[in-house]
């Protein structure tokens, strides 16, 4: 699966790794990360690389079954399916698809004591013991390898349409509610506000996107429904993958959260970002002053959201904060869950909060 | 067991060997009564019972309405039984953020009944969610015919309160998505009270659907019926529910409602799709034609929403409906890949026609989770002969690529049988997620994890140590 098991371009936070190895068999892995753990050295596992790193290959290859994997991580041509588990990458399938860890039924990982494991199966429902498969999601490889991985597939629908608007951010911001509340099955719904609307050709403040699919009379269905809230324009399915890919190609990206039933406590206006309001979720994608930084994250915080940075040069994270802000899971849980997967300490030391 | 008095009051401790006769079983056939039962009131009181059982090295086991069948609740090793029969609140049903904010004793029907008022619902219905509990529904990452659309508990569980078995409170996930730090919200959902005592639970609420449109589809046989089920999920569309009911299930139906099945019929499809009215619309042709290709002799649609409500009720409560036939039964629960379900299923009544059990088939055939359930009379049939049918139909669900259980969970019924499925790597990797909470082992021990000795003196768990090793390959 060509896992680069972590040279300048594989540079983290400015740090440059002594090696890089490349990988193509569970048992090349798990050679690596032994060896690592006995010399307790430390291993950034790779992917894409386009996070920290569903490829094409696979796209096509369902695309031809008229399915897919319902999970839109952006840079398709790079981004892994591995990399995207473990990141529990967010994006515009978030609304209807919920979680990238219930579209996928299975694992085999490699431990960070070299322990190659599996968990979950090749059925949908499974309660087969702790499930581990979705556990490794969001871990960022700092808990195990993931060298396989069986998904959970779903068919493409008949017709995809996407509909646009250029507004103001705080009228995109109501419109959207609008819209959710309405409690039609929208696909996608996001706001890209900013340079972030401007480098998709908007000449607005923002621009308001909206996905619906399905059977072909429905979709013309929803959007008539749509439009009566809001006089949008036909633009194409292909905006989704530059709205996805957005926080990857930014070099200073945020991902700020809140309850999505509440006003976001922030405004976004002369913020460049991608929103997903119905989501609670956004990616700010200009690099703000530090102070600035440090009062959305701690409004956010104070409303059980948060404010991480993804991407942001080691100085910055380290004024700001740290790169997560206050962890949400009990330190001593956090602590023993890495203790006993990873006893050494060999991947990825220091990347989540534990 | 003072102190337990202390922290919930005299009223809400038993003790006396007939108090805790009504606490020593569950749905399954399992028995063992707890050393004591606490039923504590608050979070701060769960934490102050699980303190105080810790300190003093006691084990616990958490319990909600007992409806489960894998003896998941069972009191084994002198422990105690911590209920949460009054922790029964709905917290708060949030509209906008599609949430319900709820105590772990809440019944899983009523959530939905709340949500209903703001144009929301709650997805997971297994069949006993009249009575069966969201905490309950938790530990076991319970399912229900509607999870083929909407998936079981874990895709619609978004944080959780929880008591460490040290007595801390903690807290996982929540409001906003994927907080910092590890996310152990679907490693919670399904571990059977053994992480913890759950507290609160926050859950995804969906939107009414426009438009429901249920088929009863009839055919001659189970074959043809299971056939029929695979083509619809290869189409493309797939259904919020299909249900397979078999002949024998038809006939205790017939006689226990007023649904007027055909009692002639082999098999029966019950099929529900969800949505706009354009999309059931072409949904419902799509599916009806499939039906009628693979051998359906008769497609007949619910004609009202009380017509839908009954058939539900019937497919519901027809478990307990089987009681009219024997007195005894074996539920089980077990998963196959859906493109090998005809086969199991042949496979399946042949081993309970070798054993001589009436087999009752009623269940998820959609996302390929069996409930075969043998029926028996405990009082002259021994129970050892039912657990060696039983056992021959897992391994038969095993040898297909399936799993032990899809929703039911393993508890004590099951886990001796997990080297079936799982290396001892993958078991030691599960183990290091339950150290890292509870290091002592106080949590519901002898459940999941085979070789325990917590529960070696339930009279079944020697057969059960026999079959699982006797067929292991």
């Amino acid at each position: 699966m060509g896992l680069a098991v972590a040279a300048a371009s594989h540079a983290i936070d400015g740090l440059e790794p002594r090696d890089v190895v490349s990988v193509h068999s569970e048992s090349e892995v798990v050679e690596v990360i032994r060896g690592a753990n006995e010399r307790s050295e430390a291993i950034v596992v790779a992917g894409g690389r386009t996070r920290l790193g569903i490829g094409d290959p696979l796209a096509d290859a369902l695309a031809l079954r008229k399915q897919r994997w319902p999970v839109e991580a952006g840079m398709h041509d790079r981004a892994t399916v591995g990399g995207t588990l473990a990141s529990a990458a967010g994006g515009p399938s978030r609304l209807r698809y919920f979680h990238p860890r219930d579209w996928v039924i299975g694992a085999r990982v490699v431990l960070g004591d070299g322990t190659a494991v599996r968990s979950g199966g090749k059925v949908v429902k499974n309660v087969t013991g702790y499930d581990l498969t979705r556990l490794w999601s969001g871990t960022f490889g700092t808990l195990a390898a993931i060298v396989e991985l069986t998904l959970k597939l779903t068919a493409v629908p008949e017709r995809t349409v996407t509909l646009a608007i250029e507004l103001d951010i705080a009228t995109a911001l109501a419109k959207a509610a609008e819209i959710h509340a309405g409690g039609l099955p929208i696909d996608a719904l996001a706001i890209v506000a900013g340079d972030a609307a401007q480098s998709l050709g908007a000449r607005g403040d923002a621009l308001l996107l909206v996905r619906i699919a399905g059977p072909v009379a429905a979709v013309r269905r929803l959007g008539r429904a749509l439009r009566e809230i809001v006089t949008c324009r036909d633009v194409g399915n292909e905006v989704w993958e530059r709205v996805a890919a957005l926080p990857l190609d930014s070099k200073w990206t945020a991902r700020v959260a809140w309850s999505p039933g509440a006003r976001p406590p922030l405004e976004f206006a002369g913020y460049s970002a991608v929103v997903y309001p119905a989501n609670g979720a956004a990616y700010l994608l200009r690099t703000i002053d530090r102070p600035t930084f440090r009062r959305v994250r701690d409004s956010l915080e104070a409303l059980d959201g948060y404010a991480v940075l993804e991407r942001a040069g080691r100085d910055y994270k380290r004024e700001a904060g740290g790169a997560w802000g206050k962890s949400r899971v009990p330190l001593p849980i956090a602590r023993a869950l890495k203790e006993r997967f990873d006893p050494r300490g060999v991947l990825a030391p220091g990347r989540m909060p534990a | 067991m003072r102190q337990l008095q202390e922290i919930c009051g005299d009223d809400n401790v038993f003790w006396r060997a007939e108090d805790l006769l009504v606490w020593e079983y569950d749905a399954g056939f399992d028995r063992h009564p707890p050393s004591a039962v606490a039923v504590p009131g608050s979070t701060a009181e769960v934490a102050a019972v699980v303190k105080a059982a810790h300190d003093a090295g006691t084990a616990i086991v958490p319990r909600g309405a007992g409806t489960g069948l894998s003896g998941g609740t069972i009191a084994c090793a002198g422990a105690i039984v911590v209920s949460t029969a009054r922790l029964r609140r709905i917290v708060a049903i949030d509209a906008a953020a599609r949430m319900a904010v709820v105590e772990p004793g809440v019944p899983n029907v009523a959530v939905s009944a709340a949500a209903r008022e703001v144009g929301l619902f709650f997805a997971p219905d297994p069949a006993s969610q009249r009575i069966s509990t969201i905490g309950g529904n938790v530990g076991t990452n319970a399912g229900g015919p509607h999870a083929l659309r909407y998936g079981s508990m874990v895709n619609h569980v978004l944080g959780i309160e929880m008591v460490l078995p040290n007595g801390e409170i903690a807290r996982f996930g929540g409001t906003a998505a994927d907080l910092p730090g590890y996310d152990c919200v679907p490693l919670i959902v399904g571990s059977e009270g053994t992480l913890g005592i759950i507290t609160k639970i926050w859950l995804r609420l969906l939107p009414l659907p426009e438009d429901i449109r249920t088929f009863v589809a009839i055919f001659p046989d189970i074959d043809r019926g299971a056939r029929a089920a695979s083509a619809i999920i290869a189409g493309g569309v797939v259904p919020a529910a299909m249900e397979m009911l078999d002949n024998v299930t038809i006939g205790t139906l017939n006689a226990a409602f007023d649904v007027h099945l055909p009692p002639d019929a082999g098999s029966l499809l019950l099929v529900e799709i969800e949505g706009l009215h354009e999309e059931t619309e072409d949904w419902a042709a799509s599916i009806e034609r499939l039906l009628r290709k693979n051998g359906a002799t008769d497609v007949r649609s619910a004609a009202s929403a009380a017509e839908r409500e009954l058939l539900w009720k019937a497919r519901k409560l027809g478990y307990a409906a089987l009681a009219r036939i024997k007195p005894n039964n074996y539920l089980h629960d077990a998963v196959v890949p859906r493109t090998r379900m005809p086969e199991v299923l042949k496979q399946v009544n042949a081993i309970a026609e070798r054993y001589g059990y009436v087999i009752a088939n009623m269940f998820h055939i959609g996302d390929g989770n069996l409930h075969p359930v043998l029926l028996f009379d405990a009082r002259t049939e021994p129970i050892d002969r039912v657990m060696e049918a039983s056992a021959e139909i897992l391994k038969v669900a095993i040898d297909a690529g399936g799993a032990l259980t899809g929703e039911h969970g393993i508890g004590l019924e099951k886990n001796h049988f997990m080297p079936w499925v799982f290396t001892a790597e993958d078991l030691d990797a599960m183990r290091r997620a339950r150290d890292s909470f509870d290091p002592d082992g106080t949590m519901n021990p002898g459940k999941i994890f085979p070789g325990g000795e917590a529960c070696a003196d339930i009279p079944t768990e020697r057969t059960k140590r026999v079959l699982a090793e006797g067929m292991w390959v």
